[in-house]
């Protein structure tokens, strides 16, 4: 070992021995460890209650016969997407009947905020309904709204799914606590 | 080291060696203490998943939240206990606390990748791997940082007189 290298052990050692370790330390990660977790599943459970009276606003009506409890299981079942949780209300895959109604209906947060609304395997006919209500409504749609063959609606953008769940009758789902 | 109560057992056996270490990476014994309880709150949120040895798990959130808080956080006023100009004229007495105190300042002024690499070096007294797997780098990686630093401080104007000390 060289001298500075050994004078740099001493000076770190020396620099920081002054100060005593406060007490309840583990308490006190314990209690806040907790806090967060439960507010990160009432956010959770906040989430997937929004996603339900998404899917029923939009039209869903024969979503699943316990739809609270459904979605209950799927928001607590761990998400395959990595940076925000996801909650889904599916009718399984079952294509909607011609005319009306969507099969899925999901919402992504992100930090805490609505990010996404993605209503999937909807009916032309319905998803041409949904598209020309969000863009009535929404003037920032034109960057964020956008639609698929297949049926699906897709929001993107904070604002703009709020606004989106707005023009679609539907309340803002409440903020997960902080 | 699965179970919850044994948590507590590590804090109470390595919270001294947290702290002292978060001070050395941050500068500040009140940005510390804020800076080891939240890295025991992410620690204890995470026990489940920490192995046998908790350590480098725990040395990486402190340095990754270490990281990010400098990230966030404002600098335009660092805090110091000491008045730039020393109040003392130097003399034969005050060597020893001025050596101290020039590398101490000399290590302030490391980056911040080579400050940790040093702290976990010498003062944690890890090996280059261990200090790699902390940091999200190879070895190699490693030690070009402590290389890299004990260069900077040996050619560090203010550490001359150490130098010649030593």
């Amino acid at each position: 070992m060289t001298p500075i290298e050994e004078r740099l052990r001493e000076v770190l050692d020396e620099h920081s021995v002054d100060r005593p370790v406060p007490s309840g330390l583990a308490e006190r990660a314990e209690r806040r460890g907790r806090r967060i977790r439960r507010r990160r599943r009432a956010g959770g459970a906040a989430l997937a209650a929004a996603s339900v009276t998404a899917a029923v606003a939009v039209g869903t009506a024969w979503v699943a016969p316990q739809p609270a409890e459904h979605a209950g299981q799927v928001a607590s079942a761990p998400s395959t997407a990595p940076p925000a949780p996801a909650v889904t209300v599916s009718r399984g895959g079952q294509a909607p009947p011609d005319g009306r109604l969507c099969a899925k209906a999901a919402i992504r947060t992100e930090n805490g905020r609505v990010a996404r609304l993605v209503l999937s395997n909807c009916s032309q006919q319905e998803a041409a309904r949904l598209k020309a209500k969000i863009i009535q409504q929404c003037p920032q749609a034109k960057d964020g709204l956008h639609t698929s063959e297949a049926g699906d609606v897709q929001v993107t953008g904070a604002d703009l799914v709020n606004c989106a769940l707005k023009a679609l009758g539907v309340a803002k789902p409440p903020a997960p606590p902080r | 080291m699965a179970d919850r109560a044994e948590f507590g057992q590590y804090v109470a056996a390595r919270s001294e060696r947290l702290l002292r270490t978060a001070y050395l990476l941050c500068r500040d014994w009140a940005t510390a203490e804020d800076l080891v309880q939240t890295v025991l709150t992410k620690a204890w949120l995470a026990w489940d998943r920490v192995g046998d040895d908790p350590d480098p798990y725990v040395y990486r959130i402190l340095t990754n939240t270490h990281v990010s808080w400098w990230r966030r956080r404002w600098r335009g006023e660092v805090p110091t206990e000491r008045l730039p100009e020393p109040s003392v004229p130097p003399g034969p007495l005050t060597s020893q606390v001025e050596d101290r105190d020039l590398l101490w300042d000399a290590l302030g002024r490391l980056g911040r990748r080579e400050r940790a690499a040093v702290v976990l070096r010498y003062f944690a007294d890890l090996e280059h791997t261990a200090i790699a797997e902390i940091l999200g780098c190879s070895p190699g990686t490693v030690r070009g940082h402590i290389s890299r630093a004990l260069a900077k401080l040996r050619a560090d104007l203010a550490v001359a007189p150490v130098r010649e000390r030593t």
